[in-house]
C-alpha cells in the first residue's frame, strides 16, 4: 500500500490486527501480509473503510493506494542461499557457504563461512583483496611458520584463511561482541580454534610485535589506529590494509610512509587492499 | 571491517515471536539476509517485550552480512494500552474506540521522541496526537 508516512503507524496496526504478521515499511509504502482463506473479501472491504476514515480524518494526505498480490508460498528459510555460492579467492581458497560445495578442489583450501551478523563473507572486494596478499604474503614465508594479527576480524575469514596458509597462530581481534561470536562458531566449523587466539582486546592492549598484520577496516579507522598498527609489525614484517575507497588511499598511504614502503596495491571496483611492507 | 551499507529494512514485528514465513522470510530473503540467524537474534533481544509490536531496522552491506536494531514499540500499540483497549476503531472519524489524556499523549510523545523525525517534542505530540486519531481514542484534557 503506498501512503502517506504520517499514516504509517496507524495503518499497520489496522494491518496487524487483521491478521498480517507484521509489516515491511517503506519509503512511502506499506507491504502486509495475509493468509489465504474465505476472509480475504472481507480484509478488503475493512481496509477501503479505514482508509475512508483516514482519508476524512487526515485530508491533507495523499490518498493511500492499494495493490494486492498473489505470494506463492515457499521454504523462506532457504530462499536467501541463491545469493551465496562457493567462489573461489585468490589461488589458494574456495570461500563456501556451509549448504554449498565446490565442484572441484583442485590445489585450492576450502573455508566455510555462515554468512551473517559478522562482515567478512567473501563477497566482498577488500575480503578478497586481504586475501589474495595474505597468500601472497605466505608464500615470500616459503613454508616456515609465522605468527599474525587480524585486526577487526568480523566473521573471522582472514584469520581463518592465514591459519590456512601457514600461520602458526594468529591473533584476532573485534571490538564488536556479535563479531566475536559468529567468528567463534566459523573457526569452530573451519577446525582452526585451536590456531587462533580471539579477543575482545582493543589493538592498544596488544603489546607484540607480528610478521604479518591485517586490517580490513576503513580508510578513517586505519589512520585513527595508523601509530598503533604500525608498531605491531615487526621488522620488515608485512601490513595488509584494506576497506579503503580510492579517493582515499593516497592519504592512507602517506600515514605509513616514513616506515613502510607500498609493495602491491589492488583496486577492485571502488575499493582498494595495499601491501605494505617495513623498511 | 569495511562496512558499506547497501540497504536497510524496516519491518514491525512481534517480539520474541520472529520466523522465516512473511514478512521476515521474502523481505530478508530478496536482499540476501540470512533469516534464521536473524530470527534467532531478535526473539533473544526482545524476548522480555513478549506481547509488543516492536520496529526493527536491519542494515544490509556489501557483502550481506547485516546487523539490526530495535525500536521503542508504535504509537498506536502504546495508546491502546495506554486506553485500555485491545483495538483500534475499524472506523476513525465515525466510531470512537476509548480516551486518553493529553498527558498520556505527552508520555508516549516522550518516549518516541528519539524514534521520530519530529523535530521536537510539540512536533512529536502532534504525530502521536494524529496517530491517537486514526485510532478512533479521544483526547481529554
Amino acid at each position: 500500500m503506498r501512503a502517506d508516512p504520517s499514516t504509517f503507524d496507524a495503518l499497520s496496526n489496522f494491518l496487524m490486527e487483521r491478521g498480517s504478521p507484521g509489516v515491511v515499511i517503506r519509503k512511502s509504502e506499506i507491504q502486509a501480509y495475509f493468509a489465504k482463506s474465505g476472509e480475504n473479501g472481507s480484509i478488503k472491504k475493512d481496509l477501503r473503510c479505514f482508509l475512508r476514515g483516514i482519508s476524512e480524518i487526515h485530508p491533507e494526505t495523499e490518498t493511500p493506494r492499494i495493490r494486492w498480490r498473489i505470494l506463492k508460498d515457499r521454504n523462506w528459510n532457504s530462499s536467501w542461499h541463491r545469493f551465496f555460492r562457493p567462489q573461489k579467492v585468490g589461488k589458494a581458497f574456495w570461500v563456501t557457504p556451509p549448504w554449498a560445495t565446490p565442484r572441484t578442489l583442485g590445489q585450492r583450501q576450502v573455508i566455510i563461512i555462515e554468512p551473517g551478523m559478522a562482515f567478512g563473507t567473501g563477497t566482498h572486494a577488500t575480503t578478497r583483496g586481504c586475501m589474495e596478499f595474505s597468500e601472497q604474503v605466505a608464500a615470500l614465508f616459503g613454508g616456515t611458520e609465522f605468527n599474525a594479527l587480524d585486526v577487526g576480524t568480523g566473521s573471522g575469514i582472514l584469520a581463518i584463511a592465514l591459519v590456512k596458509l601457514g600461520a602458526r597462530k594468529v591473533w584476532a581481534v573485534d571490538v564488536d561482541p556479535v563479531a566475536l561470536k559468529v567468528a567463534r562458531e566459523n573457526l569452530r566449523c573451519n577446525h582452526v580454534q585451536e590456531k587462533i587466539h580471539l579477543s575482545e582486546a582493543k589493538l592498544s592492549r596488544i603489546k607484540k610485535s607480528f610478521p604479518v598484520v591485517v586490517a580490513n577496516l576503513t580508510a578513517e579507522t586505519i589512520i585513527e589506529l595508523a601509530r598503533s598498527l604500525e608498531s605491531r609489525v615487526a621488522a620488515k614484517g608485512f601490513l595488509i590494509l584494506s576497506g579503503i575507497l580510492n579517493p582515499k588511499a593516497k592519504q592512507v598511504i602517506n600515514q605509513f610512509a616514513a616506515d613502510f614502503k607500498v609493495m602491491r596495491r589492488k583496486r577492485e571496483k571502488e575499493w582498494v587492499t595495499l601491501l605494505l611492507r617495513r623498511r | 571491517m569495511a562496512k558499506k551499507v547497501t540497504g536497510e529494512i524496516k519491518l514491525q514485528i512481534p517480539a520474541g515471536q520472529a520466523n522465516p514465513s512473511p514478512p521476515v522470510g521474502p523481505a530478508l530473503g530478496q536482499r540476501g539476509v540470512n533469516i534464521m540467524e536473524f530470527c534467532k537474534s531478535f526473539n533473544a533481544a526482545t524476548q522480555s517485550q513478549q506481547g509488543m509490536i516492536i520496529p526493527v531496522i536491519i542494515t544490509v552491506y556489501a557483502d550481506r552480512s547485516f546487523t539490526f536494531v530495535t525500536k521503542t514499540p508504535p504509537a498506536s500499540v502504546l495508546l491502546k494500552k495506554a486506553a485500555g483497549v485491545e483495538k483500534g476503531s475499524s472506523e476513525p472519524g465515525k466510531m470512537k474506540v476509548g480516551k486518553v489524556t493529553r498527558a498520556q499523549v505527552r508520555e508516549i510523545a516522550e518516549l518516541k521522541l528519539k524514534d521520530l523525525t519530529a523535530k521536537d517534542l510539540a512536533a512529536a505530540e502532534k504525530s502521536v496526537e494524529g496517530t491517537a486519531h486514526s485510532l478512533g481514542l479521544e483526547i481529554e484534557g
